[in-house]
């Protein structure tokens, strides 16, 4: 109880009262002696006392209500020197304008009143309603008081007033009593500014468009990648408005003929001068064709060509909405090229997309260069190609370039006519030398894959190169058994099979990647377009399908199935023996229960490991699944193995099936049944069918999947909306700073390096030199130049660096080219010493100089003077093209909506939360090497109860008294390294919360056993007291602290040496001063808390 | 003879030694009676079969024209003209597009490894540097192979 200083009023504590009341607890008191003004307060009473004797009773709890009036009086007094402590600028604004003395009212278009057709007068606004409902009850208190109604109808009538004054700007109030529960939901003006559909999402960021459509989507190979087929019925509704100019007379004029109706038409025309816009669906269309002026607008179908946005919700990233061309096509589906389902991440299973058409020419232009699919074949995450080829054209591709996949000229010639159609119908195209002349000409499929790269219209200016391993890559590079080294040479294939990491998304190694960061996105999307044509039609042609004969499982496979089941189940039963004797040895920081789970968890994986390997022994390589797997298009190997030998554990939050009955998984099992039959291990393929059981667990783990995406889509969603608001007015400065939208910097260099993410080529690096190199040195073969010296390489890279474009690169990136030449001019110093060769340019005549050329050894590591000044050329060109420029927004928007694995940390540091759910600390050691100092320090960090290092607790009745006889397990406590002895425990014990033990009842007879005598106390016996006691001791922390359950000795890989392991602790919990404090100060220096790091895990 | 880049005779040693991976494509080991040059070789085994031990002529060239005129570089299907490859059983057609210093040791510094691709079959020809003279990084060459009776 406070007192005001100005006018020594007394201050109590306010306290919210049901709906709408606010009580000051001004005259409550516990004290004797009443303070004056609460005596003046209940002396004030005394007449009516007087009359009613009831009212004595409540007199102690009379408060004062403040009601709005009151408060507003309150606030008027508050001193213009004490606002600025409620933040307010008196000059600006006072408390008492927190408190609305009138009502706004807006203006009718707000609250439109509409005519009705059905019955007399008209239906008006809720707004109106409420606005005459208020005016209503304030006319009934007027009356009231004039009348003199009692003063609880008063009251009544303006906590209803009060009541129906909140509804009108907050519909959905909450706590209002039942009593007076509106009978109509109406809708306040928060309800119509607030959530999605309210004013600021739905009408002011976004609003509904004209010349849209939405439609089911379907694939179609035959597009190019930048196309999508539009349906015919689309197209004749979604119009452009194209003015009429000398150039399109005639075709506008034969739109206007076909009118509205007939595709390639128009639905209006507005002329110049009259500004009147006339539909041509009806009246004489030939007349108005023949009046078509220069100038006019016709409002015509959309025609092959024209640029639409295709759009796919949710658009999580700029990549959702992207710029196509239109081309008219029957049917009802929107069709595009499978490559660009996974920016949209789209299927055709049932899949709807929108469709909008831009309607001027800037805005075409506008989203052709922004938005258009080739100008976002990489993400602008990391550079990584996102649009490439997938599923079927991987496989095709594969199994094309196959060693052994030989053509005959009919065949050839065929697959390469499959590239002939759009604008490339009438191309030429160069038919290899076949690359086995006898005995019969034959081509092979690589050849194919050549002729695909090769044939376009610059095909000399565009040769490409690229070694990369495949997915399948053993070992010796090129001569690797299972061909999966790729090596593309001036654009001919010229060994290993395509498959996922050559061709798929999501590497920098791809095919069209490379042709797409040197010879631009062009040459990249035609690439793609003709995979896309050939690689279909190959596959169809050779047949690639899969049956049940593909998944089932052998003689062979199957005994060695049992075999494994067989040996996993016994090793199993011996693990739950063990446990239920208590003989398993536990695993460092788990319980018995947690080491028998983690033992039989990886048994059980075991089983399904070997399954899996077994069966890919088994399956023979034409298997289509296998191939599948193999080349990455769909599918792994688990999956297969899945199919035909074993489905595995089915796991529920990481863990086996919890028991969702008494004791048990299911009612099948017995109790306590912990066999991995009953905790969800499905020995069953697909092929042999699951069992009842088997079939239930596996339900439960899927039915888990389904929660957890849609959790997870949900709470990403909403953090991701959070932080692109706090994000998306950020862009770079004419200065290269980055800054908000008030000028405040948030970054003095655009990510510390002012480059670009998405033109990163190497591994956070714009270029990947020894790629540019192997590149140059193929594509600029330069047969007629000597190769240079070491000392020669050295000396035009510092020459060529020294030049004035060289400037605008960063020190960093010429330290890193420096460093690259400088190991090349190394290679060549090394092998030209080895291979005897001399350079003395002068001394060298023309005549040497041919016979050099000859040296098969010239072209190991060759590199010429025009080679290098290319190579530089290049890397120059390449960071200036990486270099952001100003002004570029910064694309944020799909950082976060891809991480779904930390999803729930995310969420923790976005809301800034105290607690976090697995916290973990590092805590180094002065000692690193010594694992028994370590066990000291664990043994001080832990939560060690008494239970732990007891054997037993024992109650003793002896004739003249009874005490609890501990048992200390000194054994134990001295393999735990623990530093307790007697004293300490009994230490522990007295200061137990809530045992009310006394230190002179506990008595140690020996270093191991403790007595202690409980004592009667009034409110329990003496054998009650027994109980509890003995229940409650082996829960005694006796050392560690409280908030670490656990603390393991780490062997600290990044700093062990050979032979010499170093040790560190990792405790959970999050008590990180007490980690400092306990281990730093507790004793010998030799201690120290060293890696303060509050290291977070991120698996939660 | 003229456009030949090399020539010799060589022994089937070892036949798909990691293990069959094609069907109609095998990798032959070989080793050559002369230059002392290892070869390594994928031979469509459909349209010719090779058996372990034995022994064919193989050479290398960079024309299939008897008067060692190079080729024209496109492929003529009528062309019916009395070619080099006459004489021979297996021919094959592709791209030198990696010399490389491999398979050098301590012992012999100057070995090099010359990979050819027919389209996807591979040949790694593997010797001292002077063998190899006249090979040249992204040169189209003809392959040659014929039995010998023993």
């Amino acid at each position: 109880m406070s007192q005001c200083p100005y006018c020594e009023g007394l201050n109590g504590n306010v306290k919210k009262t049901g709906m709408m009341k606010i009580v000051h607890e001004k005259y409550k008191s516990t004290k004797k002696i009443l303070h004056p003004a609460i005596s003046e307060f209940r002396a004030s009473f005394q007449n009516a006392l007087e009359h009613n004797k009831e009212l004595e009773l409540l007199l102690a709890k009379a408060q004062e209500i403040l009601n709005p009036l009151r408060i507003l009086t309150l606030f008027r007094d508050i001193l213009d020197e004490d606002c600025p402590l409620f933040g307010m600028l008196p000059r600006v604004s006072r408390p008492e304008d927190l408190i609305l003395s009138r009502i706004v009212v807006p203006p009718v278009c707000i609250r439109p009143s509409v005519v009705s057709d059905l019955k007399a007068g008209s239906n008006e606004d809720d707004v109106t309603m409420k606005l005459t409902e208020i005016i209503f009850l304030n006319d009934v208190i007027r009356k009231h008081r004039s009348g003199g109604a009692k003063i609880q109808m008063i009251i009544e009538d303006w906590d209803f007033l009060q009541l129906q004054c909140a509804l009108y700007i907050n519909s959905e109030t909450t706590g209002i009593p039942l009593s007076m529960q509106p009978k109509k939901a109406t809708r306040g003006f928060v309800q119509r500014l607030k959530g999605k559909q309210g004013r600021f999402r739905g009408n002011l960021s976004g609003k509904r468009v004209d010349f849209s459509g939405r439609t089911v989507i379907s694939p179609d190979p035959n597009l190019r990648i930048d196309q999508v087929a539009v349906p015919i019925h689309v197209a004749k509704i979604l119009t452009y408005p194209e003015k009429v100019t000398r150039a399109n007379i005639h075709f506008m004029r034969k739109l206007v003929e076909n009118g509205a109706t007939q595709h390639p038409g128009a639905n209006f025309i507005v002329q110049q001068n009259t500004k009147i816009k006339k539909f041509l669906k009806y009246g004489n269309r030939q007349l108005i064709a023949k009046d078509l002026r220069i100038g006019d607008t016709v409002e015509r179908h959309m025609i092959d060509g024209d640029v639409v946005l295709f759009n796919r919700q949710p658009s999580l990233h700029k990549l959702s909405i992207m710029c196509h061309f239109a081309v008219v096509k029957p049917h009802r589906t929107f069709r595009f090229n499978e490559c660009v389902c996974t920016p949209y991440n789209a299927d055709f299973d049932g899949d709807e997309m929108n469709l909008h058409l831009p309607q001027t020419e800037e805005a075409k232009a506008e989203a052709l260069t922004l938005m258009g699919v080739k100008s976002n074949l990489v993400t602008p995450r990391n550079g990584e190609p996102l649009i490439a080829a997938i599923q079927d054209f991987i496989t095709g591709a594969y199994l094309l370039t196959q060693k052994d996949v030989f053509l005959d000229r009919g065949h050839m010639t065929q697959l390469c006519a499959a590239m002939l159609a759009g604008k490339d119908g009438d191309m030429k195209i160069n038919l290899p030398p076949p690359a086995i002349f006898r005995p019969v000409k034959l081509w092979t499929g690589k050849q194919v894959f050549s002729v695909l790269l090769k044939s376009h219209r610059e095909a000399a200016s565009v040769k490409m190169n690229l070694r990369v391993k495949g997915k399948q890559y053993s070992s010796g590079e090129d001569m690797c058994k299972n061909d999966s080294f790729v090596v593309i040479h001036n654009s001919e294939l010229m060994c290993g099979a395509l498959d996922k990491a050559v061709l798929g998304s999501g590497s920098k190694n791809n095919v069209f990647y490379v042709l797409y960061r040197d010879f631009g996105e062009q040459f990249a999307a035609d690439a793609m377009w003709k995979v896309a044509r050939i690689c279909p039609f190959f596959l169809s042609n050779r047949g690639f399908s899969i049956g049940i004969g593909d998944v089932t499982p052998g003689l062979g496979l199957l005994k060695a199935k049992d075999e494994l089941l067989n040996c996993g189940y016994k090793k199993c039963d011996e693990f739950i023996q063990d446990f239920k004797e208590s003989r398993l040895q536990t695993q460092p920081g788990c319980s018995e229960e947690e080491t028998l789970e983690a033992v039989i968890l990886g048994e059980l994986s075991v089983i399904r490991d070997h399954a899996g390997k077994a069966c890919l022994r088994e399956l023979h390589k034409s298997n289509s699944p296998l191939t599948m797997a193999v080349c990455g298009s769909k599918g792994s190997f688990i999956n297969i193995s899945q199919m035909i030998a074993c489905v595995g554990q089915q796991a529920l939050s990481g863990k086996r099936t919890p028991d969702g009955f008494e004791s048990r998984s299911l009612p099948h099992f017995r109790k306590f049944a912990k066999f991995p039959g009953a905790k969800g291990f499905v020995k069953n393929s697909f092929y042999s069918g699951l069992t009842p059981t088997e079939f239930f667990f596996h339900t439960m783990a899927g039915r888990e999947g389904l929660v957890d995406t849609a959790v997870k889509t949900a709470e990403t969603g909403y953090m991701q909306r959070r932080l692109v608001k706090s994000l998306e007015d950020l862009s770079i400065q004419y200065d290269m700073t980055v800054r908000n939208s008030v000028g405040d910097i948030v970054q003095f260099v655009y990510g510390g390096d002012s480059l670009d993410p998405a033109s990163m080529e190497g591994k956070d690096r714009p270029v990947d030199f020894d790629r540019i190199l192997a590149h140059v040195q193929s594509f600029v073969p330069d047969h007629e130049s000597c190769v240079l010296s070491a000392v020669e390489i050295k000396d035009q890279t510092n020459s060529i660096l020294n030049q004035e474009k060289f400037q605008a690169c960063s020190e960093e990136y010429k330290k890193g080219l420096r460093k690259f030449t400088n190991k090349l001019s190394d290679k060549v110093a090394n092998l030209h010493s080895r291979y005897g060769l001399s350079f003395v340019k002068e001394k060298m005549n023309t005549e040497m100089k041919a016979m050099r050329l000859g040296f098969a050894v010239e072209w190991v590591s060759r590199c010429t003077s025009l080679q290098l000044r290319r190579f530089f050329d290049i890397c120059h060109e390449k960071f200036m093209k990486a270099k952001i420029e100003p002004a570029v927004d910064e694309y944020f928007l799909d950082v976060f909506s891809h991480i779904t694995l930390g999803v729930p940390r995310i969420k923790e540091i976005i809301n800034a939360s105290r607690s976090i759910s697995t916290p973990i600390i590092s805590a180094g050691l002065v000692n690193e090497s010594d694992p028994d100092i370590a066990r000291v320090i664990k043994g001080r960090l832990e939560k060690t109860t008494l239970g732990e290092v007891t054997e037993y607790v024992e109650e003793v009745f002896a004739p003249e008294n009874c005490f609890l006889f501990i048992k200390l397990d000194l054994n134990r406590i001295r393999l735990l390294k623990l530093e307790v002895n007697t004293e300490t425990i009994i230490f522990s014990i007295c200061t137990a919360p809530k045992l009310k033990v006394k230190r002179q009842h506990i008595h140690s007879l020996s270093r191991s056993t403790i007595c202690i005598y409980p004592q009667e106390n009034n409110k329990s016996s003496l054998h009650f007291v027994m109980q509890t006691l003995k229940k409650s001791l082996p829960n005694v922390v006796i050392k560690g602290m409280k908030g670490v359950a656990r603390a393991i000795i780490h062997v600290d890989e990044e700093k062990s040496q050979a032979g010499q392991e170093k040790y560190k602790l990792l405790v959970e919990g999050n008590d990180l001063r007490g980690v400092i404090a306990t281990v730093g100060k507790s004793c010998e220096a030799w201690v120290e808390l060293r890696n303060r790091s509050s290291g977070l895990s991120l698996e939660c | 003879m003229a456009g030949v880049l090399f020539e010799d005779i060589f022994d089937v040693k070892d036949i798909n030694p990691e293990g069959k991976k094609f069907d109609r494509v095998s990798r032959l080991h070989c080793e050559s009676e002369s230059f002392k040059m290892d070869l390594i070789l994928d031979v469509n085994i459909q349209v010719y079969p090779v058996d372990l031990g034995d022994k064919f002529r193989l050479v290398l060239a960079s024309t299939l024209r008897e008067d060692g005129a190079p080729d024209e570089g496109e492929y003529q299907p009528m062309d019916n003209m009395p070619s080099r490859a006459d004489q021979f059983e297996y021919v094959m057609y592709g791209k030198t597009y990696r010399i490389d210093e491999e398979g050098s040791s301590v012992e012999a510094p100057t070995r090099l490894s010359a990979y050819v691709s027919f389209g996807g079959l591979l040949m790694r020809l593997q010797g001292d540097a002077n063998n190899l003279h006249g090979m040249e990084v992204d040169q189209y060459i003809y392959l040659l192979m014929k039995k010998l009776a023993f």
